[in-house]
């Protein structure tokens, strides 16, 4: 009896043992968004700042409904006696009726969703039978609530073959601003174009897949390497200004397109970039499936090689100022034209200027003294002088798409002995936007070309300048600071702005047609201004570049006024003193 | 006694203490038994402590599955949250608002000046800290005696000796 006693006393302390206390945490109801055995980690990418800690780009949560044919459960639903496909399509069909019922979309579409799950290998054409499929993507998370508590309501065990996975959505606050910097991503979040291609392994972290393990205790902690986040030396007020001003620019003087690129030329930080006609990198449903081909996702200002005109002459006094043989006062005749290699070089009025200073050079923009300039110095110094500024080059910008423009030089098949003459004043060569800042920056900064970028930090990491090059010598960088200055205040140009020295150069250039024959267009121009404010103490260089204007056809008419509107609105925006105050106040 | 110890054909000698603890077979049955029952009811316990803590790591495990969908949970969350939040600080949405709404209008160059503001505040001028005082040396050898003596009488030394 004793022994009873004892086994009956251990009966009631096993079973108490092994009473297992599950509780409420056990998951009894059907949740869509359970993790399924293999489960893929993808972290989201990594934000993008401006330099003030403006949020420019972001991620969203949406979610796609997927099935997930492996989770199907049925049993002898046509009861022959024998569990074959007609079972499954008899439950895929069961499946597809509640989910219309739910969606409010046509059975027929939905049961065709579901019931299809042959994939063809457009390449090989392979025929694969899918194991998931996706059958609604990027669903808001209302839509996802309404689903999950519906599927849960109805606890029908075949649902569980429904699954909501969530997925990560980049969203750009500011719509169109700064799109071509920023770029986008598709629907699998891989960046094209812009710092969204250039970072793209930066922002977007490593996605891991696993097997969830069944077994609770054979998990892993699974560990995602998260996107870093990106901190830009953008400012996004100087950005939505130089977009407005071009905006307003274009409508004005009636151009085609035009980009306007903000610069300190002491670090080559960007603080604005800026491309109309634009796009809304939020409207991945607009755009279309070919990330490659579409020229409005292309940045003009980096991927777009024109001929520069006038304000390559820039260059060329540097080259004449940098070889000793010119200064600022040297003179020459000026004839009102100039023959070499095989054709006649004339000014842009088709004058005779007379004896010229190099500053008078500067100031009426003459053809005619660039090319005496360049044909004086000979095809070796003023094309080793343009290698420097790093012209046929890439400057190294950290944004996806930079093309390289193209220096003809001698021996290359396509240069010509009067490239040498009309390459002085910017025709005949091909640059971008952003080579020819880099190269009038170094102007700017005392001989000395700094790296043009965008990315001032990575996570908490910053990203030091650069220098690129150094082109010309300080006295060199002066004389011409001072000679452009000059011209500007001499010229009366629409450039200048009240109560800041501004030093620039005006440039309107032809476009060149390829076919049937090379030509120039007579009636489209590129006109473009570049200059730098306080002249003799630069805190940024813009470049406005508006392409083929129609209400005039001179940059000294059109992209002078535009740069003038946005010196305007970003010394104010910039809180940057007039210069008789500003001297007035450093002096002690 | 001699019958005691005499010795039948077939039988062994033993001794009274042999026989006192010689068993009948079912006393040896019911040993045996006890013997099973107590190991079969040892395993048993074992056998319950093994699915008691199994179970507990069931439920631990499944916890940390759910801890962790909890926190992946948050993380999307907090990234719809901050996506919503910097919607609605973008910046054609803010200059919308501030120019229809707030009655905000943008700064004009030719309306701005940039002036000159007086110091409003006077320096206050810097003064220096004293320098310590140096004691001679003999402060550093008086007693205490000397100390309470110069403290409350204020004789003894000073700083000028």
């Amino acid at each position: 009896m004793i022994l009873g006693l004892f086994a009956a006393c251990a009966l009631v302390v096993v079973s108490r043992l092994v009473y297992l206390p599950f509780d409420e945490n056990v998951q009894t109801k059907l949740d869509l968004t359970a993790p399924r055995q293999r489960q893929v980690l993808q972290p989201a990418r990594g934000n993008i700042y401006d330099r003030n800690g403006e949020l420019l780009v972001t991620n969203t949560v949406l979610y796609d409904l997927a099935i997930e044919y492996g989770y199907v459960t049925y049993g002898d639903e046509d009861i022959d006696k024998d569990i074959d496909g007609l079972d499954e399509l008899i439950v895929l069909r069961h499946i597809a009726q509640d989910l219309s019922a739910l969606l409010g979309e046509p059975y027929p579409d939905v049961e065709n969703l579901i019931t299809n799950r042959i994939y063809v290998d457009p390449e090989t054409q392979q025929e694969i039978k899918l194991l998931r499929k996706t059958l609604y993507p990027l669903l808001s998370v209302e839509k996802r609530d309404m689903l999950q508590a519906a599927i849960g309501a109805a606890d029908k065990q075949y649902l569980t073959a429904l699954v909501l996975s969530p997925r990560h959505r980049r969203i750009y606050p500011h719509g169109e601003v700064a799109a071509h910097v920023l770029g986008l991503t598709n629907y699998d979040q891989i960046g094209f174009y812009g710092l969204e291609e250039s970072y793209n392994r930066t922002l977007a972290g490593y996605t891991i897949a696993f097997d969830q393990p069944l077994l609770p205790w054979d998990m892993q902690y699974a560990k995602v390497d998260a996107g870093a986040d990106l901190h830009l030396s953008l400012d996004l007020g100087v950005q939505v200004t130089a977009e407005e001003v071009l905006k307003d620019s274009l409508a004005k003087y009636g151009a085609s397109s035009g980009s306007v690129v903000v610069m300190e030329p002491a670090t080559g930080e960007i603080l604005a970039m800026a491309s109309l006609p634009t796009f809304n990198p939020n409207d991945l449903e607009s755009l279309a499936s070919d990330f490659n081909t579409n020229p409005v996702w292309r940045n003009p200002a980096i991927a777009e090689q024109f001929e520069p005109g006038s304000i390559f002459k820039i260059l060329t006094m540097a080259a004449a100022l940098e070889s000793g043989e010119y200064t600022p006062n040297s003179s020459y005749v000026d004839t009102g034209s100039f023959e070499y290699g095989g054709i006649v070089v004339r000014n842009w009025d088709g004058r005779a200027w007379g004896a010229q200073s190099m500053t008078g050079l500067m100031e009426h923009s003459l053809n005619v003294g660039a090319a005496t300039l360049s044909t004086s110095l000979g095809a070796q110094r003023f094309y080793d002088q343009l290698l420097s500024f790093g012209m046929g080059s890439q400057t190294g910008v950290d944004l996806a798409g930079e093309l390289t423009g193209h220096l003809k030089r001698p021996g290359d098949a396509d240069w010509h002995e009067s490239d040498l003459a009309t390459n002085s004043f910017g025709q005949g060569v091909a640059v971008t936007q952003i080579q020819l800042i880099s190269a009038v920056a170094s102007v700017a900064n005392g001989g000395v070309m700094m790296r043009p970028h965008l990315v001032a930090k990575v996570q908490s990491d910053p990203v030091a300048p650069q220098i690129s090059g150094r082109p010309i010598s300080a006295e060199t960088a002066q004389e011409l600071a001072q000679m452009l200055l000059e011209s500007i205040d001499v010229e009366g140009s629409k450039a200048q702005v009240p109560g800041y020295e501004v030093a620039g150069k005006t440039g309107t250039a032809q476009i060149p047609i390829q076919l049937p024959s090379y030509h120039y267009d007579p009636n489209k121009t590129i006109a473009t201004f570049v200059g730098w404010v306080p002249a003799m103490q630069p805190r940024f260089l813009a470049f406005v570049r508006l392409n083929e204007p129609s209400t005039d056809e001179w940059g000294s008419q059109t992209a002078a006024p535009a740069f003038a509107e946005l010196v305007e609105r970003l010394v104010v925006q910039l809180q940057m003193p007039p210069d008789t105050r500003r001297m007035a106040l450093a002096r002690p | 006694m001699a019958i005691g110890l005499e010795r039948s054909a077939g039988m062994s000698f033993r001794l009274p203490i042999e026989r006192a603890f010689e068993q009948a077979p079912w006393r040896r049955d019911v040993q045996l038994l006890t013997a099973l029952t107590i190991l079969s009811i040892s395993l048993l316990l074992l056998g319950g402590v093994y699915v008691r803590e199994a179970s507990h790591a069931v439920v631990a495990g499944r916890d940390v599955q759910r801890l962790r969908r909890e926190i992946i949970g948050l993380r999307f969350e907090n990234d719809r949250v901050q996506a919503g939040l910097s919607l609605a600080r973008s910046a054609p949405l803010v200059r919308q608002r501030a120019t229809t709404e707030l009655g905000f209008a943008p700064m004009l160059f030719k309306r701005t000046l940039f002036l000159e503001v007086p110091v409003s505040f006077e320096v206050q001028p810097v003064v220096a800290p004293a320098e310590p005082e140096i004691l001679p040396e003999q402060y550093a050898r008086e007693t205490i005696s000397a100390w309470l003596q110069r403290k409350f009488t204020g004789t003894g030394l000073s700083p000028g000796e």
